[in-house]
């Protein structure tokens, strides 16, 4: 009896995000990404503590200096460091990563849930939009946002989060649809629950590790397009620390100096490539139980 | 005993892309207060579109004529907030794969939880010991950790006993069980017609049992109505059924059951097919595949009559197929 109950209590443990991390784990090269992202996180966070100097501290005597124990990445054509510019730079990747995922993954998601879940004319409408958005390319249609809204980060994530909506409305439209066709959904609607709670705890939850999945893959392509939208200079503006603007500042120095944009370029590389590793383990995680 | 719930003349189409799919075709039943009717019919015949047309839960290229009376009131007239608060409190439901009929993402007491919050339901401890109680009546061992689990981690048989104490938590005085061991072992099985039936006996719960298994209504339906095709063809007690079918359909039906004690006879088969709903056969739907066929039975839809006291057969030829 006693042996049962420890048995009870060790099944309890195992819910479904339980087992996907068991599956995850499994995953090296995922677990790799996590660490890489894990690490730009802690770097965004304490990027005061570890960066040698100030990000806008300009040193005029050492312009342009290649990378030595001084000055780890070299600096730039104002004499700053560009190892601390890179390592402040984490912070507006993330946070376009983060504000970008926010909104679009807002407005995607429900108009994907009433799409999916009502049909009828509202689907039509909403599907169509999202039809119009994905038949320009994503970063021309950013681009065009941006030019009506003006230059500068917070528009340019405005704009990507305006473009990037669209997936989510698709990818939630269609799992709701299947979704919805489950014996539980009408189970439900059987012992009296409304359409809004419907909606809220029964599909939204089942539809929740798509969702995951996709927004892995979102926060990295946020950022290359937030990064190219900054080299157009048409996203985050000098002096921020933005590995995109720095890039395109160090186009000019190419001959000159080409560690100046190699560091910026690496980082947008490893933190793109960090979400994807993640992305590409969770979406291995979470499909088998979708059977179940 | 008084009528809980009453269908009359109920037609129920299905707008399909091939065409008007005539599923139900003019029902006509009676279910009585405290008793277990049982809705008997091959797969497709429509008895689950009468349980779903009950509830209001039909797909939306249904269109519904009729009326559905329940203690009086006309559900097909209810607003839908007015329905809502029917389903799971007055008229409770029990679905045939209880593997998918639980939100997976939601533990049992989350689920069982709903039903309180949703019909604010009254509790004399907290919800979760209520909840516990419940498990503990529907004999579910170890309750309080099976509250916890989540749906996989029980098995078919222990999440149909979890529905029941869902419907128990707020007695309804309907409840609708749409084949619900077709998916078990019959060992268990066996075990949730019993659990509905203390259920019938302790809270005079009126079971509407919808199946196409014939032992099953034979343990516990009291009354049984066969349909075919879309209408009900005979209604009546359930001994009755058994050893005097009046209808054809029926009859044939009976024969082709196995019985233990007549292993030497072999089983017969009903000639023909299901006639397909889109161009149902005119007047009696079984016609095509009934021995006893004539001009009559083609021409227009035979009424329900009840030819001996409580027995109701919709059949031109009742009298004359009794006793050849």
């Amino acid at each position: 009896m006693v042996e049962s109950n420890v048995n009870m209590k060790k099944v309890r443990s195992e819910s479904t995000w339980y087992l996907t991390w068991l599956r995850f784990k499994r995953n090296k090269l995922a677990l790799v990404g996590l660490g890489i992202i894990i690490v730009i996180v802690l770097i965004a966070i304490f990027a005061p503590v570890l960066a040698p100097y100030s990000p806008d501290e300009q040193h005029l005597k050492d312009r342009l200096q290649p990378p030595s124990s001084k000055y780890l990445f070299g600096t730039d054509e104002f004499g700053r460091d560009l190892f601390s510019r890179v390592l402040y730079g984490s912070r507006t990747a993330l946070l376009v990563g983060i504000v970008v995922v926010a909104i679009s993954a807002t407005i995607g998601v429900t108009l994907g849930l009433i799409s999916g879940y009502f049909g009828g004319w509202v689907d039509e409408i909403i599907m169509r939009t999202v039809d119009i958005v994905w038949s320009f390319p994503a970063l021309i249609l950013a681009l065009a946002i941006v030019v009506i809204l003006g230059p500068g980060l917070i528009n340019a994530m405005i704009a990507i989060a305006l473009v990037g909506w669209a997936s989510y409305a698709r990818v939630v439209r269609a799992e709701t649809l299947s979704v919805k066709e489950e014996l539980f959904v009408e189970a439900a609607r059987s012992i009296g629950e409304s359409d809004l709670r419907i909606l809220v705890s029964y599909i939204f939850p089942n539809v929740l590790s798509s969702i995951l999945v996709l927004i892995t893959y979102n926060i990295p392509s946020a950022i290359i397009t937030a990064s190219s939208l900054s080299f157009l200079g048409l996203g985050a503006q000098p002096p921020s620390p933005d590995w995109g603007l720095t890039i395109a500042t160090a186009r000019r120095y190419l001959t000159l100096a080409p560690w100046y944009s190699i560091f910026p370029g690496l980082a947008i590389m490893l933190t793109v490539l960090g979400f994807n590793f993640v992305g590409d383990g969770l979406r291995d995680a979470v499909q088998p139980e979708r059977v179940g | 005993m008084g009528v809980i719930l009453k269908i009359e003349d109920l037609y129920v189409d299905f707008k399909t892309e091939r065409g008007l799919v005539k599923a139900i075709d003019g029902v006509t039943l009676e279910v009585k207060e405290g008793e277990v009717l049982a809705l008997i019919g091959e797969t497709g015949c429509g008895k689950s579109t009468i349980s779903k047309a009950i509830m209001r839960l039909l797909p939306k290229n249904a269109t519904v004529r009729g009326k559905i009376i329940y203690k009086g009131k006309n559900l097909l007239e209810l607003p839908e907030s007015e329905m809502r608060k029917i389903r799971g409190k007055e008229i409770g439901m029990i679905f045939q794969d209880p593997l998918t009929s639980l939100n997976p993402v939601f533990t049992v007491s989350n689920q069982m939880e709903e039903m309180f919050k949703i019909h604010k339901l009254p509790t004399r401890k907290s919800i979760f010991e209520e909840i516990v109680n419940l498990l503990k009546i529907v004999r579910i061992p170890d309750a309080e950790s099976r509250a916890k689990s989540y749906p996989f981690e029980l098995s078919g048989g222990m999440r149909q006993r979890v529905m029941v104490a869902m419907m128990l938590s707020s007695n309804p005085s309907l409840l609708i069980a749409d084949e619900p061991t077709t998916a078990l072992d019959v060992t268990i099985q066996a075990q949730i017609m019993n659990l509905m039936l203390e259920l019938k006996r302790n809270f005079n719960t009126t079971i509407l049992l919808i199946t196409h298994n014939p032992g099953v209504v034979a343990e516990i339906a009291d009354r049984v109505a066969v349909m075919y095709a879309g209408q009900i063809v005979e209604v009546a007690p359930v001994k009755e059924v058994f050893d005097n079918p009046l209808h054809p359909y029926t009859r044939s039906l009976m024969r082709a059951l196995p019985k233990g004690h007549k292993t030497e006879r072999e089983l017969e088969n009903i000639l023909g097919r299901v006639p397909n709903l889109l161009t149902p056969p005119p007047g009696c739907r079984f016609h095509p595949r009934c021995p006893f066929a004539d001009e009559r039975c083609t021409g227009g839809k035979p009424e329900i009559k009840e030819v001996e006291p409580g027995h109701f057969v919709a059949c031109y030829k009742v009298g004359g197929t009794r006793n050849e």
